[in-house]
């Protein structure tokens, strides 16, 4: 069983989540979604602070670009994502274990798709190395 | 943090997919968790029975927060709202469990009931470290509305406000019009009647107008104050919503700006191939499309000089409605109309050689007597951006957030901008604009009160460093620098985006509802780690 933590914009993306809920889209149990009120509003701190917890991979769901409710949070998003896949490359983790995707409300169907593409990522990597129990 | 209360309500609606969740045993799991002082089924919260079981069980049981276990709490957040005021807590002591569609709808029965365990997890978690945000259910907001601009957009919008009870100041920097603007299509009957002339708007009681600048804003959204200068006084005006709508110039221009001869100009100069492009790089704003401005005057060309030959060039063409056939007759009386993929080249002084990218057949270039850009120019935007303090967009135009989802909203809370690009205006785009953006106002400030508040930013001041980063970052100007020369997040002002939070160097600002501490709790419940 693997552990993916998905942070999620509550704009469009968090409407696509619940849509593809809606129409019975399928996807793995692993992805959990947190929802945040801009993808702008996560930091570095909360994606390595999820790998330290034992998370092996981590989503940024975000508008799409030029379409984002805070005007530019999801640029800043890049920003902050970029930053953490560096750190996780110098420690060895790997970056591909984070990215960022931008879905807008009418895109469930990418939900499980990118679920997907991040869960195959993990299957490569292997589990995250840092989860320890307890 | 120990003497809070926290209460679970598992909404039971169980029937067809949602049936392979267990209810009960998702009551009994969240009772379990450590903490909680009460844990309930409740049978359907969206009913009336149900909220008013929850509000007696919320009074009863003494807690003074909850976590709704139920359906996407998108569409719900109001009835949590109110089932929290009613049971005397604070509007926002909420969370919700989204156990429907991110469990239930879309995973398989085991593993739906095992994520469905670790959501509640993470809704307790994460309202264990809620604290009440600064909420004001009820401001009041004034009812009046100031329009800036003078031209139709204007009176317009005011004419809008005023049919919904609204009183409205109409300022006017610039020399009122008095007509429609050239090329503007007419249309006949009912849709003649959304645009007010000035004349026309300025008989009615409800509207004052004033021939003047906007000097300065103070105060806040719902209660604006204008500092106005009116022949050398100084005119204080108060409202509640601001609107700008800068009066275009919708004109065919030649490259140097000047204004499109008229037929007989052209006739008489022998001037007899006419290109007419959307707007260039000198020329302004506007769209890429071909217009029926443009189309119109190319039938006056073609049906006033014998043998004229007028090239439309556009991305597409735009003639909705009984604008298609001016295109048809257009197209039957030999005009040509082109796409263009990109900005097509323009060369020489004249005659012209134009060349572009068609993107179907590829290079294409063309010969030209005359060259016309098809521009809208709205000369007032530079003002208002300042003295408004809207920034301006890439392509000129008061920057609004996002014309689809939120027309006419810039990022001033409460300053509205009627804007004309949305398709090259036309006469008919000009109404519908002019009524979204009123539509706008209205749901401002047609209750008389408004929220503020909620889930704000706010500035630790003990360790803000003053390094401006969230007056830089924030796209609705809600920082300042305050009295003690640190920064203030302005909570009426504020949206609640939380990119100032992320960016603080200092981690000097949190944010309500969305605090470091409770997403950093929500992940470690998430994957399975204590408190």
């Amino acid at each position: 069983m693997m552990r993916i933590i998905g942070f999620c914009c509550e704009r469009g993306p968090e409407e696509a989540v619940d849509l593809a809920g809606e129409r019975g889209m399928r996807y793995q149990a692993d992805v959990i979604f947190i929802k945040v009120p801009c993808a702008g509003r996560v930091d570095v701190v909360h994606l390595l602070r999820a790998f330290r917890e034992g998370a092996d991979a981590v989503l940024v769901i975000g508008c799409l670009e030029d379409n984002c409710h805070h005007v530019y949070g999801n640029l800043e998003a890049r920003k902050k994502v970029e930053r953490a896949k560096q750190i996780l490359d110098e420690v060895g983790l790997g970056s591909s274990r984070l990215e960022l995707f931008h879905v807008a409300s009418n895109q469930p169907f990418r939900i499980p798709r990118l679920v997907a593409e991040m869960a195959s990522r993990v299957e490569k990597l292997g589990p995250n190395p840092l989860a320890v129990k307890g | 943090m120990s003497g809070d209360q926290i209460g679970v309500f598992v909404c039971s609606w169980g029937s067809g997919k949602d049936a392979k969740l267990d209810m009960d045993g998702l009551r009994i799991f969240a009772g379990s968790i450590e903490g909680i002082s009460l844990s309930k089924r409740v049978d359907r919260i969206c009913s009336g029975s149900g909220q008013r079981e929850m509000i007696s069980a919320i009074k009863e049981s003494g807690i003074d927060r909850f976590v709704a276990v139920a359906c996407s709490g998108r569409t719900k957040t109001r009835l949590y709202r109110s089932i929290a005021t009613s049971s005397g807590l604070h509007p926002l002591a909420f969370e919700v469990a989204n156990v429907r569609e991110q469990a239930a709808y879309v995973h398989d029965a085991p593993e739906a009931q095992r994520k469905a365990e670790i959501l509640i997890k993470m809704a307790v978690e994460k309202i264990r470290l809620w604290t009440a945000p600064p909420f004001e259910e009820e401001m009041p907001v004034s009812g009046n509305v100031a329009v800036v601009g003078g031209g139709l957009m204007a009176t317009s919008v005011a004419r809008e406000l005023i049919a919904q009870g609204m009183t409205v100041d109409l300022i006017v920097s610039g020399e009122a019009s008095k007509d429609l603007p050239p090329y503007i299509f007419r249309n006949e009957g009912e849709k003649e009647r959304s645009v007010l002339g000035m004349s026309e708007a300025s008989r009615d009681q409800r509207l004052r107008s004033h021939h003047t600048n906007v000097l300065e804003v103070q105060g806040v959204p719902g209660d604006f104050g204008l500092i106005m200068d009116v022949d050398g006084e100084i005119v204080p005006a108060r409202c509640g919503a601001i609107v700008l709508a800068p009066e275009p110039r919708m004109e065919l221009s030649r490259l140097d700006g000047s204004p499109a001869p008229s037929a007989q100009d052209l006739s008489a100069q022998g001037l007899r191939r006419i290109v007419i492009l959307p707007s260039g790089p000198s020329s302004g704003l506007g769209c890429s499309c071909m217009t029926p401005r443009g189309m119109l005057y190319a039938l006056s060309l073609v049906n006033a000089i014998p043998g004229a030959e007028v090239y439309l060039l556009g991305r597409e063409v735009r003639a909705l409605g009984e604008m298609e056939g001016l295109q048809r007759s257009a197209q039957e009386k030999g005009v040509k109309f082109f796409r263009i993929d990109s900005e097509p080249l323009v060369e020489g002084p004249g005659p012209f050689t134009i060349t572009w990218k068609d993107p179907l057949v590829g290079a294409m270039s063309l010969r030209a007597d005359l060259v016309l850009f098809d521009a809208v120019l709205t000369p007032e935007v530079q003002a208002m951006s300042k003295v408004f303090d809207v920034p301006i967009d890439d392509k000129g135009e008061l920057l609004c957030i996002d014309p689809r989802l939120r027309p006419g909203e810039t990022v001033r809370k409460g300053v509205f901008a009627a804007r004309y690009r949305v398709g090259n205006m036309l006469y008919e785009d000009m109404a519908i604009e002019a009524g979204s953006v009123a539509a706008r106002v209205l749901e401002m400030l047609s209750l008389g009160t408004m929220e503020i508040g909620g889930a704000v930013a706010e500035v630790d001041q003990d360790k803000c460093s003053a390094c401006l980063s969230c007056l830089r970052i924030c796209p609705y100007s809600a920082p300042i620098i305050g009295q003690a020369g640190k920064a203030e997040v302005r909570m009426e002002l504020c949206q609640g985006c939380g990119s100032c939070v992320a960016l603080c160097p200092s981690r000097a600002i949190d944010i309500y509802c969305f605090s470091d501490s409770q997403l950093i709790a929500q992940s470690r419940a998430a994957l399975g780690r204590g408190r």
